[in-house]
């Protein structure tokens, strides 16, 4: 009941894509390290869609390691527009260029085989997109769906790691439907007893959760967009993908 | 078991790849600033509510979603029951200003409160109270259809019955002007008489952002389904008109009847369970992308339906009665048509019987028949015996297709079956006798001649076909006779292809005579792409058996018979005539050694 959270564009002020952005004219390493470090959570992303347009495994492979090599050497960087941009949307458009053209496509195999920038493990990639849905997506579709889901999964790894670290892993999956909520949920106080707890503290430890994971979750759209503003865009528009 | 496949709070069915199995869309609905406060924020508990509806007994909660939450309360001085449903603060908060979205409350909820239609869950009364928005509306005592698809009760039948009542309230609200815009299974309610009420009417009109509302990036929350939203709800939500609502009831549809919801490229319903393809074209129609090439009318839906499913009508009532409803039940529409469904069976079922009786009578007779007195007996009452199943197979062919132009011109009624009836009947009454002679026949030349008691250890297959590199130059000669010489070894059985008496080809050479007390029997012997005059005849040891016309084209005389090996025969089988061409010939037989009977 109470106004909460006011616009918490304060608390984002500086997210990983805003420093990607501030950094693009200039040489500035923080700003590499910046898409670096994004480039690595995000690659599964593109390796799906590569896949999904027709891309075999180690083409594909060898087009995700390239583009971002070349991403990282700034190549793409300066074209990204400042005001609107967002991470998903430049790595979809740079990457569709990228592949589209015949004379980076030649060069994927060297690039990503002989100059390996960003150091990633794709081996899990096939593993992972033998399990998508096969049935009806686009190339697109894939990219925007697994995006979203590549984004719950990093948060709920990073609070489940939080639970472990605090000694409260079994907490974890049994408080995180209620976070979502719903009407079937048992009530806290039945969670209560299955948790040996008392209503109020379950009610407490939910609050908490609530809030932590919505911090965690808007931080990582955050990271995605170069105002936060836009997160509670993104996210609208990270559910309809689903 | 479906529980954990729907999420609890919006109900959609989970994605396998769910992370931690909880609902991804509401996982990051979660993070939305709205959301803040989550369902303790915008969803008063229940004391709070009953504080701010004093007049009202608030009894619990029915549920929640996007569209705020319902609580099941009674009206004090009226003493009825009521669902009390609240708004989502946050659509308030997020509209700049609340004067805003009063003025489009006040405008849809009046809107909503005219919609009288048995099957619309009515608006009593709406307003505020403390800054939250609510309807109090007509409390139904039942079950949403996705609880009724989640039991697993829900027949192709059912689903059909409750279709039409949703078509006529989305026809009654078009009629007033008034689009659902968010259609899907949470939102048709079914009584406990299983009647529909549709809930939610509009309501998803206020969630979303209105044409001069575009400035507010956090009003343009699309609020509803997204897969049971029409492609122009999510690409032009400015363009949307009553025809959303026909493709979220295709979806509906769909999902009603497969279990499954329409995505990317889907199958047929029909391909999936096993209702009337023409279902499919209904469905399909409700779903097409491009709105102008969709139904443009929910009472087109409704027709298409009843059309399909031979059973127009089939509101409540069938519904109600589902167990009647069943085809060959007691409506009488849907039984004739089920009878209509046999008529055109049964003539294809009496021609189909006529022509194996006719062709099983031909193939049969000639084994049994030995060169004998009986045989003649047997032959000719063989002979009648074809030319009347013949003539049986002919009629038949008639009626039946009489039979299948009548029924197919009489629309579903029984003009016809008469006919088919008898195109089935009449078949078999004729090739009755000619059974009766077989029988006969098999009887008196089994007196004559024992069959032989096979010893199968001993059998051996005997099939070459003769092709005519094999005996090109043969057919030319002089003599124009192609001599086939069955012949055995102990492990293998062979073919030979004599000239004149000559040995044909090296394997020849090893060859034993067929041994006494062994039996071939040639089961068919077959001349393919076959063209000459004359009489041409099969010389098995002494008997000759005549093949039959042979004046041109394509002839596959079918001969069997079986002769019996003396000691030391030569068993020999002569094909003796005018040859012009011939493709192949084809011996297939089988050796058997036999022990004599008694």
């Amino acid at each position: 009941m109470s106004p909460d959270g006011p616009r918490g564009g304060a608390r984002f002020a500086t997210t990983q894509w805003s420093i990607v952005v501030a950094a693009a004219q200039g040489d500035d390493t923080a700003g590499r390290d910046a898409l670096a470090a994004l480039c690595k959570r995000y690659w599964y992303p593109l390796y799906a869609f590569a896949r999904r347009r027709g891309a075999g495994e180690h083409a594909a492979q060898d087009l995700v390691q390239g583009f971002f090599a070349l991403v990282l050497e700034k190549d793409y960087i300066a074209a990204v527009d400042r005001d609107r941009g967002r991470f998903r949307s430049f790595l979809m458009a740079a990457f569709t260029n990228y592949t589209s053209n015949e004379r980076e496509k030649a060069g994927a195999q060297k690039r990503g085989g002989d100059q390996t920038v960003l150091s990633l493990n794709m081996s899990k990639g096939e593993e992972w997109y033998a399990l998508e849905p096969a049935d009806y997506q686009t190339p697109e579709r894939i990219f925007e769906r697994r995006w979203a889901l590549t984004v719950l999964d990093k948060v709920l790894a990073e609070l489940r790691a939080e639970f472990v670290a605090s000694g409260k892993s079994r907490f974890f999956a049994a408080l995180l439907p209620y976070v979502v909520g719903g009407s079937p949920l048992p009530s806290y106080r039945e969670a209560g007893e299955t948790l040996r707890m008392t209503e109020g503290a379950v009610k407490v430890a939910v609050h908490r959760m609530r809030r932590r994971y919505r911090d965690l979750l808007r931080a990582a759209v955050a990271d995605t967009v170069s105002d936060a503003a836009q997160v509670d865009d993104e996210l609208q528009h990270l559910i309809n993908a689903l | 078991m479906s529980e954990t496949h729907n999420c609890p709070k919006c109900e959609t069915p989970l994605p396998a790849d769910a992370p931690e199995g909880t609902c991804p869309r509401c996982l990051l609905a979660a993070g939305l600033e709205s959301a803040d406060g989550g369902a303790t924020g915008a969803a008063p508990d229940l004391t709070t509510v009953a504080e701010q509806f004093p007049e009202l007994e608030v009894l619990s909660e029915l549920g929640r979603g996007g569209m705020g939450v319902v609580y099941k309360a009674r009206q004090k001085n009226l003493e009825r029951l009521v669902a009390l449903k609240v708004l989502p603060r946050e659509i308030v908060e997020g509209d700049e200003g609340s004067v805003r979205f009063e003025e489009r409350f006040t405008r849809e909820a009046r809107a909503l409160a005219r919609l009288s239609h048995p099957n619309i869950v009515g608006v009593h009364e709406f307003g505020e109270r403390e800054g939250v928005y609510y309807f109090l509306m007509e409390y139904v005592d039942g079950a949403n259809l996705r609880q009724a698809m989640r039991t697993g009760d829900l027949t192709p039948v059912q689903a059909l019955a409750i279709v039409p009542q949703i078509c006529d309230a989305l026809q009654y609200a078009h009629d007033q002007g008034v689009v659902h815009r968010d259609i899907k299974p949470e939102n048709v309610l079914l009584d406990k008489q299983g009647t529909v009420k549709i809930a939610d009417f509009g309501l998803a009109k206020l969630m979303t952002k209105t044409p001069d509302d575009r400035t507010l990036t956090r009003q343009g929350l699309v609020m509803g389904t997204p897969h049971y939203m029409a492609p122009e709800q999510i690409e032009k939500p400015d363009e949307v008109d009553h025809r959303a609502d026909i493709y979220s009831l295709g979806v509906v549809l769909y999902e009603m009847l497969t279990g499954e919801l329409p995505i990317g490229r889907f199958a047929p319903p029909s391909e999936k369970v096993r209702i009337d393809v023409r279902l499919d074209e209904v469905v399909l129609r409700a779903l097409e992308k491009d709105a102008d090439r969709r139904y443009q009318a929910v009472i087109d839906v409704k027709t298409g339906i009843g059309e399909a499913s031979a059973a127009e009508g089939a509101g409540d009532r069938e519904f109600k009665k589902e167990a009647s409803f069943q085809v060959g039940g007691g409506d009488k529409k849907s039984r004739r048509s089920s009878l209509a469904m046999w008529a055109f069976l049964l003539p294809i079922a009496g021609f189909g019987l006529s022509v194996v009786l006719s062709i099983a009578a031909t193939l049969f007779a000639p084994e049994r028949t030995p060169d004998s007195g009986s045989a003649t007996t047997a032959r000719t009452l063989v002979m009648g015996m074809s030319s009347f199943s013949g003539v049986a197979v002919l009629v038949g062919l008639i009626l039946a297709v009489v039979a299948l132009v009548r029924i197919q011109r009489s629309g579903g009624r029984l003009h016809g079956t008469g006919f088919a009836i008898a195109a089935l009947v009449l078949p078999l009454l004729c090739c009755l006798p000619g059974v009766g002679a077989l029988w006969m026949a098999t009887l008196r030349s089994e007196v004559d001649h024992p069959a032989p008691i096979r010893d199968e250890t001993a059998q051996i297959e005997l099939s070459r076909r003769v092709l005519p590199s094999d005996v090109g130059d043969l057919i030319h000669v002089a003599d124009r006779t192609v001599r086939i010489t069955l012949s055995s070894s102990a492990s293998r059985a062979d073919l030979a292809v004599d000239r004149r008496g000559a040995a044909f080809g090296e394997p020849n050479h090893d060859f034993e005579p067929l041994r006494e007390g062994q039996v071939f029997v040639v089961e068919r012997i077959e001349m393919r792409r076959f063209s000459g005059s004359g009489e041409i005849a099969l010389h098995i040891g002494d008997e000759v058996v005549p093949f039959g016309a042979t004046a041109s084209s394509t002839l596959t005389p079918l001969w069997s018979g079986r002769f019996d090996v003396a000691a030391g025969a030569e068993a020999d089988v002569w094909l003796d005539g005018e040859y012009g061409d011939v493709a192949a010939v084809d011996v297939i037989g089988r050796l058997y050694r036999v022990r004599e009977n008694e």
